[in-house]
């Protein structure tokens, strides 16, 4: 994964604020390879050198932001300047130098937003280079970095495909026995020969769900996050109807969506699918066999975290496998239709998107899974501001 | 339940060829099933249509076959004849679950509706709700 070098430029004394932002990067792993400057010589060094990502927070007195941004334009057009301030608008920020304006409560999604940012402007982050090198030198390494970017996108790109390939040629027969199930069991009225039917049938889904959850857990370990606008409410309403070519028997799914209409939900569609798909499946497949499985889908906006809850009526969890469920391949048992990978993606798909997944549940009542993602605010629709 | 005049099943493996026609048949969608074993085949079959006067209402198109696939057949369709363009509602039938096939599909303006493999009668059914 492509690491880019950040110096976060700050007050020579610590503060908290501070602290937590260099806390905001560490759960990224490595996206972005942190430098510290809070002192004048410092600063005019790095200056220097060559900043690629610059991001100034907490007043340092040593230079003030406007001239911190000027002297990094003079060094370089492309390197990009981020202001963390809650004095300045938008407009002021970005007439007197800065990209991108953040305001101090949305530091722990800073790694988000600049790389959204950084996506939106590709070309600028790989074409600020260290001055040391000479003009010659300068425009190899660039064109070298642009080709291998490209190169890392083609193969990315062919493994998407391999495993899509792959994933097809598997499933191809499997769909065919499982339409020549279905002829039997129109065909065949032995009560015998019905129950083997749909014992294969049983078999066959679970395989089935397996490949399927192999070539989810293959995408979200390779593939970077892509933010894009969501419609939570459109997302659930097809993956209903998905569910419904895939599921026998009826089940009915409510939702109850909370997000204020100024806010634009930000987040990597695909993802939220895997994981929604997988937990609504799951409440449907491990239903109580008394009743028709309920699925109460609610989002709610909670100050900086948006809360998804997924709750069913189902057979529920019994408490001493509530820990372990979410283990790769661990299954509450044998009998049961999973691949045991299910949960896993979906933690690590949550994980994935910096959130955090919790389950609560009740034998014989259901199961509540709680899902909380950091909210990415774009821009406020009505005073144009981050 | 609604049932057109005829329909075409453009598909590579017998086995599927076989199943989607019992299933027809039981839905009773149709009485005149035809199938062609490959999209060039196909394409003939409906580009000769026209002479012969008789047209399938509904063509269950498979994606991926050898040498043309459903989405080569879809690009070679739209330039046959007006006539064929008209009366041929397309539905394409596969065991992908590639995102990038199933937004392809849906997004063709040719295409009626994507239903993954295997075909039902509920399926079907669900085409014309």
């Amino acid at each position: 994964m492509q690491s880019y070098p950040l110096h976060l430029i700050i007050p020579e004394e610590e503060s908290t604020g501070v602290e937590q932002l260099k806390q905001a990067f560490i759960p990224l792993n490595g996206a972005f390879r942190l430098s510290i400057v809070n002192s004048n010589l410092q600063l005019n060094h790095q200056i220097e050198s060559g900043i690629r990502i610059a991001v100034y927070a907490g007043n340092p007195t040593y230079m003030s932001w406007q001239e911190c941004a000027r002297q990094l334009r003079q060094q370089s057009q492309e390197s990009i300047f981020i202001l963390i301030s809650d004095e300045e608008s938008t407009t002021s920020a970005v007439t007197q130098g800065a990209d991108l304006l953040v305001h101090s409560r949305e530091t722990h999604q800073l790694p988000q937003i600049i790389g959204a940012f950084i996506k939106r402007h590709q070309v600028k982050v790989l074409m600020a280079m260290p001055v040391q090198l000479d003009p010659v030198e300068e425009l190899d390494n660039l064109t070298q970095l642009q080709e291998k970017n490209k190169e890392l996108e083609k193969i990315n790109f062919e493994l998407d495909r391999f495993v899509y390939s792959a994933s097809h040629d598997l499933r191809s027969p499997l769909t065919s026995v499982l339409g020549l199930l279905n002829l039997m069991r129109e065909e065949v009225k032995e009560a015998g020969t019905i129950h083997l039917v749909s014992l294969m049938e049983e078999s066959i889904l679970k395989l089935d769900n397996t490949i399927r959850d192999i070539v989810a857990y293959s995408r979200n370990n390779r593939t970077e996050i892509n933010f894009e606008p969501v419609s939570l409410q459109a997302l659930v309403n097809d993956i209903s109807s998905n569910l419904r070519y895939l599921e026998t028997g009826d089940f009915k799914v409510a939702e109850q969506i909370h997000l204020l209409d100024e806010y634009v939900f930000l987040s990597d569609r695909n993802r939220l699918q895997i994981i929604l798909n997988n937990l609504l499946a799951n409440a449907i497949r491990y239903r109580h066999p008394a009743r028709k499985p309920e699925v109460q889908i609610g989002v709610l906006l909670k100050g900086q975290v948006v809360e998804i809850t997924v709750s069913d009526n189902g057979q529920g969890i019994n408490e001493k496998h509530l820990g372990k469920i979410f283990e790769m391949f661990y299954r509450t048992s044998d009998t049961s239709a999973g691949s045991g990978l299910g949960l896993y993606i979906v933690k690590e798909t949550v994980k994935k998107l910096n959130g955090m997944i919790e389950v609560k549940s009740q034998v014989n009542e259901g199961s509540i899974f709680t899902i909380t993602l950091p909210l990415i605010h774009q821009l406020n629709r009505k005073s144009g501001e981050l | 339940m609604k049932s057109v005049d005829s329909v075409l099943i453009v598909e590579d493996n017998p086995i599927d060829i076989f199943i989607n026609t019992r299933v027809i048949q039981q839905s009773g969608l149709s009485e005149e099933i035809i199938s062609q074993p490959s999209a060039k085949d196909a394409l003939h079959y409906l580009t000769e249509g026209v002479s012969r006067g008789f047209l399938p209402n509904l063509i269950f198109l498979d994606i991926r076959m050898p040498d043309l696939d459903g989405f080569e057949f879809l690009e070679a369709f739209t330039e046959l004849p007006l006539q064929v363009r008209q009366q041929c509602r397309i539905v394409m039938l596969s065991s992908t679950i590639d995102p990038v096939d199933l937004e392809k599909a849906r997004s063709n303006p040719f295409v009626l509706a994507f239903i993954p493999k295997p075909l039902t009668r509920e399926k079907i059914e669900e085409l014309f709700s």
